[in-house]
């Protein structure tokens, strides 16, 4: 019982923390504070200022090593005279992860949100089934459903940023990749179409008997930096309505957990000790036991 | 779950399933199991601050990233 309401109290805790973490990082009201601080900021500027501030967001949200951090008291006072005695105040803030391992998959499950949340961003441990790295199946859904227009809707895990008076998406990873995979191959058609045109009227102009200077064939190629992709919207079809219900209902609830590897999860349970791993079979019998008890008291 | 039983079961997982059940224990758990070999690996390199990601799918065994993903590429 002790160690149940220590691990509370803990939890509770770590909540607390891990939400006002949240607010710090919050990009909208930072990034609106820093609008009204530069208003007449040019284009140009905030555009090489961009990778700048993401880098200096994810040193924000990426700042801890490892999901264990260490509480630092504010009275140096204090610490110093703790510090004569030899008895250092700084405490562990353990962040108390819960897993369940499935031999199947040789994996260990963490199906609860805020635990991923805290294992992906402190020391980036596991990854989402359904995603390539980060667990982020549920913004990219919530992307989707907002289309290609960006239309105002209110989702919770959606991260919008205010730039420029409009509302820009933070693509997910994935989403920066297939991107550029359809830029590039765009890119590729466009240069092959202007090839194929400048061997074409080579081809006439030699059966007529006159040259083309050299400059003037490549110049109408388009290399990799001389082509710019021209408006992409024309590439983008809308989804289909149907499906863009049924990703409304899914995203109500998020069906990507997250898989650690077993070294990563025995690195965490016993190095670290901040994992809790259940048993898929005893995790089973104990939700039998919750809905028998429900049933039978319903 | 407890550490122990973690242990064995995470090293249970990488044996063929005819030998789930083994008579004597010690038999059964090799230092050469392959749970043992990557978590030493993992370990080692965890503890002198890379970040270990599974390679599998650049055809290796493990990643090193210098901070995590978002900072750099592997190594």
């Amino acid at each position: 019982m002790a160690t149940l309401s220590s691990s509370v109290i803990g939890s509770s805790r770590e909540t607390a923390m891990f939400t006002r973490y949240l607010v710090v990082t919050d990009p909208c009201t930072s990034h609106s504070q820093m609008a009204s601080v530069h208003p007449s900021q040019s284009r140009e500027d905030s555009s090489q200022k961009k990778g700048s501030r993401k880098r200096n967001e994810n040193n924000i949200i990426y700042a801890n090593p490892l999901p264990v951090s260490f509480s630092l008291i504010e009275n140096r006072f204090a610490v110093t005279i703790l510090g004569i005695f030899g008895v250092s105040p700084t405490r562990v803030l353990n962040p108390r992860c819960e897993g369940t391992f499935d031999p199947t998959t040789r994996s260990v499950w963490v199906t609860n949100r805020r635990d991923s949340m805290i294992l992906w961003r402190r020391g980036f441990f596991g990854k989402g089934n359904l995603s390539r790295s980060e667990p982020s199946w549920l913004a990219r859904q919530s992307n989707v459903r907002a289309g290609p227009g960006g239309r105002k809707h209110q989702l919770c895990l959606r991260v919008v940023t205010w730039t420029h008076g409009i509302f820009i998406l933070d693509l997910t990873s994935e989403e920066v990749t297939a991107k550029r995979r359809v830029e590039r191959k765009q890119f590729k058609l466009d240069r092959a179409r202007a090839i194929a045109a400048a061997a074409a009227e080579a081809e006439a102009a030699f059966a007529e008997g006159r040259i083309i200077p050299a400059e003037e064939s490549k110049a109408s190629i388009p290399s990799a930096a001389t082509w710019k992709s021209s408006n992409s919207n024309r590439n983008v079809v809308p989804p289909p309505s149907d499906y863009l219900q049924d990703a409304a209902d899914l995203c109500a609830q998020d069906m990507e957990h997250m898989q650690l590897t077993l070294v990563e999860a025995f690195f965490l349970t016993w190095a670290l000790d901040c994992l809790t791993i259940y048993h898929s079979k005893t995790v089973r019998s104990r939700h039998m036991c919750v809905s028998i008890g429900s049933s039978m008291f319903t | 779950m407890t550490q122990r039983e973690v242990w064995e079961a995470f090293q249970m997982v990488h044996l063929s399933p005819h030998l789930q059940a083994p008579s004597d224990p010690v038999h059964a758990l090799r230092p050469d199991n392959p749970f043992l070999v990557n978590y030493v690996f993992f370990h080692h390199y965890r503890s002198l601050g890379w970040v270990v990601k599974n390679g599998v799918k650049f055809c290796v065994d493990y990643l090193l990233y210098k901070r995590g993903p978002v900072f750099h590429h592997a190594e």
